[in-house]
């Protein structure tokens, strides 16, 4: 464990405050599901008020509807998650380019530990950012958009369930990245080949309508990530409860990380 | 202290190292020389343990470094003088490599004042030249006062008060009792301050003993050129191709 200890210890030296993670990745992955939704909520609250005020007689502005509790924080999923996922998969990536992976072997032969600390501190970090999302979405909106945000709170049971699932999320993800980079050894086709499933295949499982694209769908890592943690739509026909698509994606994200995880303890053979 | 013995590695194409036996000892400068592509870095990965050799062991101070928490007191290497990330300070890339092996931050500056760059440690390393950069990696190597220090073409780069500071550098290092395996193409500066000397080519060790031995293999006025351009000459050829045992002539 001195191994591991040591490289966590490298890894939080490499974040000074010069650091893309620290003063990008950190405040993007807040800021913009933050601004995203606020732009939304403020536009509902607006054209609700609009129609309230002109009564209910009155031609109603389509918009204008309440927050359902399991929706509210859908742009931290989206966002913040992969925003992480993408500092993280840098960091080893960039350091797999520079040959600096080189210099950790030197010191440390076995090698392992680094990618594994990078899991602990970007891991870490990538909780605490999702997590400061979803309480400040949960927590304030509904102060700040009372009209549309009634229904959303952050103890309710979908609150609390965001509030612990999101961040597990995250970390998985970033696990699934950094396995990812650890194989390929770039980190362009990790964050192009994980959009692409999430975004390509998974999507376009989900607009084909036949009912194979909808059985396979439910198979699909990211989709399970979603469903796991409470937020609606994301498997309306589960084949298993949200508890047991946290396992299934967990196994799946950490599968590639232990991958992962052995080839970058692999001494190089040419 | 290095020790490599029957060590081995082959590459597809018939390119590698060929049952290498070698000793470099403490207290003293080992130079490997050789034309390009005969195995001198190679060598090198396989001491330091990024390359894994197809037969042999290699030991440093008599010890197999994989699984050791000291390696860093053991040995420094510095294989590659642009192995860093340009974005971060001089002062963050040594000390990070410092809390890898353990070490604090008295290590992490002495290393920085033993090659002259404490004083600029808080700059990035974008705006360090080739010749700082290569001090740089030699601080890398020196981190944590290892007895056994491996270098590959550590004067590249360096200006004429760079190349005088590495001698001194070498020579107090070196009567301290440390043991350096330099691999360089720099004949001058090997001459001036080899103590054993291996010439490698096509993959296998030509020559190895002291440098005054292969001086006296030498003629005219410039020997130690004239001595290594006899050994290696079957194993170098200008049409672009080396020649290797077994594998046919260029």
């Amino acid at each position: 464990m001195w191994g591991l200890r040591n490289a966590i210890r490298a890894e939080l030296t490499k974040l000074t405050w010069r650091s893309g993670t620290l003063w990008a990745a950190v405040p993007l992955s807040i800021i913009i599901p933050v601004l995203v939704t606020g732009v939304i909520a403020a536009g509902n609250q607006m054209i609700a008020d609009t129609n309230r005020e002109a009564g209910p007689d009155a031609v109603q502005l389509p918009g204008g509807y309440s927050m359902t509790p399991d929706n509210s924080v859908y742009w931290v999923l989206f966002f913040a998650t992969f925003i992480m996922m993408c500092a993280a998969v840098n960091s080893y990536g960039t350091e797999i380019k520079n040959k600096t992976v080189d210099l950790f072997g030197f010191i440390q032969p076995a090698r392992w530990t680094q990618v594994v600390a990078k899991l602990v501190v970007f891991g870490t970090i990538g909780a605490l950012s999702t997590a400061a999302g979803v309480v400040f979405i949960n927590g304030v909106f509904p102060h700040l958009f009372p009209g549309s945000w009634s229904d959303v709170g952050l103890f309710t049971g979908e609150g609390v369930r965001f509030l612990w699932s999101i961040p597990l999320y995250t970390l998985l993800l970033i696990a699934a990245g950094l396995g990812m980079v650890a194989i390929v050894r770039h980190t362009y086709i990790v964050v192009a080949f994980m959009l692409f499933v999430k975004l390509g295949t998974e999507a376009f499982l989900a607009f084909a309508d036949i009912d194979l694209a909808e059985r396979v769908r439910r198979y699909s890592p990211f989709v399970n990530a979603e469903y796991s943690t409470g937020q609606m739509q994301g498997m309306p026909d589960g084949i298993w409860g949200e508890n047991i698509a946290i396992g299934y994606y967990a196994v799946i994200f950490l599968a590639v990380f232990a991958v992962g995880v052995w080839r970058s303890a692999q001494v190089s053979r040419n | 202290m290095i020790v490599c013995t029957g060590i081995e590695k082959h590459f597809p194409g018939g390119r590698g190292v060929v049952s290498c036996d070698f000793a470099a000892a403490d207290g003293e400068v080992t130079y490997l020389v050789g034309p390009n592509g005969s195995g001198k870095t190679t060598l090198l990965r396989m001491i330091a343990g990024s390359l894994r050799p197809d037969a042999g062991t290699v030991t440093v101070n008599g010890l197999n470094l994989r699984w050791r928490a000291d390696a860093k007191r053991h040995l420094g290497v510095n294989l590659d003088a642009f192995a860093v990330d340009r974005s971060l300070t001089a002062w963050t890339h040594i000390l990070w490599q410092a809390r890898a092996a353990g070490l604090g931050t008295a290590d992490a500056r002495a290393a920085l004042d033993r090659v002259g760059l404490y004083e600029v440690r808080g700059k990035r390393l974008t705006t360090f030249s080739y010749g700082m950069l290569q001090r740089v990696g030699l601080a890398s190597a020196l981190l944590g006062d290892p007895r056994t220090v491996v270098l590959d073409e550590p004067l590249n780069g360096l200006d004429a008060e760079g190349i005088i500071w590495m001698r001194e550098l070498l020579a107090e290092e070196t009567a301290r009792g440390t043991c350096f395996l330099v691999a360089s193409h720099i004949f001058g500066e090997v001459e001036a301050t080899a103590s054993r000397v291996i010439v490698l080519g096509g993959g296998q060790i030509l020559f190895d003993g002291p440098v005054a031995e292969l001086l006296a293999l030498g003629e005219g006025p410039r020997r130690f050129e004239s001595a290594y351009t006899a050994l290696t000459s079957e194993f170098v050829s200008y049409s672009g191709k080396g020649r290797w045992p077994g594998v046919g002539t260029a």
